[in-house]
């Protein structure tokens, strides 16, 4: 199953992507569902296999994480707040 | 990085870049190479979209602003946040952190970035004193201490005399998550070097002073980012302003502004950020709160390259390099009769900034401040009579159109420390070196202010201009 990691900005998101890479550790940077986060519109997805190592490394370097969420298949159904007039980010 | 027989100069003349404390020219081949990758390979919005494009784009700026950070010795990458250049972050933190009542100590040697946002705050109600310094340019600790003081018990401007409260504490977070009532804030303002004189500012003993009297110090540090080792955390320094495109060797339009933990000036701009967008505030978090609009990705993704480079290179060796520039060009301009030498007689006291004039009259060289320059001052730019110097264009325009030596005359943004040093109105003529400098084009430059000066002084003894094939005025 993959996983998807939000921030609280994209500048967190780019640290994990940064530490992600120096580890050679499997991940892309994916629009936010709309779901999981209004917050940042980029997040960082990986195979659950990688979660502890993901886990440790914001630890270790103090990546602030929102949390991180399944990517569920269906994810592109809309579950967005009524309140939004959908729209792009920023 | 030469690129020889560019610019305006004619194809077989000689040429010499001498003007790096506008702009440093010309940029490490990797930073041409990186901004034309980025156009290329990634060129999408940096932080908004999370496609390829996007995401090379966000990573290119990421990459500028973790390399920008190490230089400068920021162990949170976050609190730099860039914009177009120093001044627009010399603003952002004057506007986003004073209010009427608040209290700023600045020096007599501030560029005009500094200069005009302090002299419009002043009429706002902020409190400004302008600490003097020598004609060398340099600031006596004690007149700093005896200003801050004034400024921390409230005393600040004797033409608007405060309330006499105290100065709050540095490290308190303000502006923007400020509430209640508000002890004046006290900020020390200064240069790192004077950009007319190259005069280094003791800025680690001003931040002890500053903060042993309550008060905050921000740091203009664009002629001295990438020229001067700078480590923000070390020097205990609470905000530094950079450029990109001088001693950093980036590309115009790219600069920040370093923000300590703690601080929270309000922003000059508001809007889009990609983040948080159904909240109509502005999201608190860094570097968003500031970055409102797109960035100048292909500027920082130059930027970065630019970076890399001066740290690949060391700081320390630009630093050693420019010091032997300038200790040769002080030496080839003092032993020219009819020029006068503007700043400090050593090289380790100053960036690879050299300020001159040419005399119209007289022997007086660069031996401290002879009657002749003193009188000088006060004469009209480009009178040029008895008792005057040469204007500084037609000795800058003589350089560039029959030498190929490119440099800076007038004013240089900066009247307050022309008039400290002696030579305002009428300014200076500007030499400025860079890294990519050599100590033989130090010595064209020398030989060629001496020809100009030369033939200026016969041509004023003698009442006429005969030989002068540049412009006569």
């Amino acid at each position: 199953m993959r996983l998807c990691a939000v921030f609280p900005s994209t500048h967190q998101a780019l640290r994990l992507d940064s530490l992600l890479r120096e580890e050679s550790i499997p991940h892309s940077l994916i629009p936010t569902p709309r779901w999981i986060s209004e917050a940042c519109g980029v997040a960082v997805a990986f195979d659950e296999s990688h979660r502890e190592k993901a886990v440790e490394l914001a630890a270790r370097e103090g990546v602030q994480l929102t949390g991180i969420f399944p990517l569920e298949p269906e994810r592109g159904c809309s579950q967005a707040p009524p309140d939004l007039p959908g729209g792009g980010s920023g | 990085m030469r690129e020889p027989g560019a610019g305006r100069v004619p194809a077989g003349q000689r040429s010499v870049y001498a003007d790096h404390a506008a702009t440093s020219w010309p940029k490490p081949a990797a930073v041409v190479h990186a901004m034309v990758e980025y156009l290329e390979q990634a060129g999408a919005n940096p932080g908004r979209s999370a496609h390829r494009r996007a995401v090379a784009s966000a990573r290119a700026v990421f990459a500028a602003r973790q390399a920008v950070a190490r230089l400068l010795g920021v162990r949170d990458e976050s609190r730099i946040v860039f914009g177009p250049n120093a001044t627009w972050a010399i603003n952002l933190a004057l506007y986003g952190l004073l209010e009427p009542g608040d209290r700023v100590v600045t020096s007599a040697m501030e560029h005009n970035a500094v200069a005009r946002p302090l002299h419009d705050l002043s009429r706002r109600g902020v409190e400004v004193t302008r600490v003097r310094c020598t004609p060398e340019g340099y600031l006596d600790l004690d007149d700093l201490r005896r200003a801050l003081r004034r400024a921390a018990r409230g005393q600040a401007s004797v033409d608007s005399p405060g309330d006499g409260a105290g100065c709050s504490t540095p490290g308190v977070a303000r502006g923007v998550a400020r509430g209640g009532a508000r002890h004046p804030m006290c900020l020390l303002v200064l240069t790192h070097a004077s950009n007319v004189t190259g005069t280094i500012l003791p800025v680690v003993e001003a931040a002890r002073l500053a903060h042993e009297h309550g008060a905050l110090i921000l740091v203009d540090a664009a002629q001295t980012a990438g020229c001067l080792p700078l480590d923000v955390t070390a020097m205990d320094l609470d905000l530094v302003a950079f450029t990109g495109h001088k001693g950093l060797l980036g590309p115009q339009g790219t600069g920040g502004l370093y923000i300590r933990d703690g601080l929270t000036p309000r922003p000059l701009v508001r809007g889009g950020t990609g983040s948080f967008s159904h909240l109509e505030e502005q999201p608190l978090v860094l570097p968003d709160l500031y970055e409102s609009g797109t960035l100048n990705g292909v500027g920082l993704a130059g930027l970065g390259a630019a970076v890399e480079y001066v740290a690949g290179v060391g700081v320390d060796r630009i630093r050693q390099h420019e010091v032997e520039l300038t200790r040769r060009l002080l030496r080839g301009l003092e032993a020219i009769p009819g020029v006068r030498v503007y700043g400090p007689r050593q090289a380790e006291e100053r960036v690879a900034v050299v300020s001159f004039n040419v005399l119209a009259d007289g022997a007086a060289g660069a031996g401290g401040a002879p009657p002749a320059a003193a009188r000088a001052v006060a004469r009209p730019a480009g009178s040029a009579g008895e008792g005057g110097v040469v204007d500084p264009a037609l000795v800058a325009e003589l350089l560039d159109s029959e030498f190929g030596v490119m440099v800076r005359a007038g004013l240089h943004c900066a009247p307050w420390a022309h008039r400290t040093v002696g030579s305002y109105p009428q300014g200076t003529v500007r030499i400025s070196l860079g890294y990519s400098n050599t100590p033989e084009e130090v010595d064209y430059i020398v030989s060629a202010v001496a020809a100009i000066a030369s033939r200026l002084r016969r041509a004023r003894q003698g009442g006429g201009c005969g030989e002068c094939t540049g412009s006569h005025r």
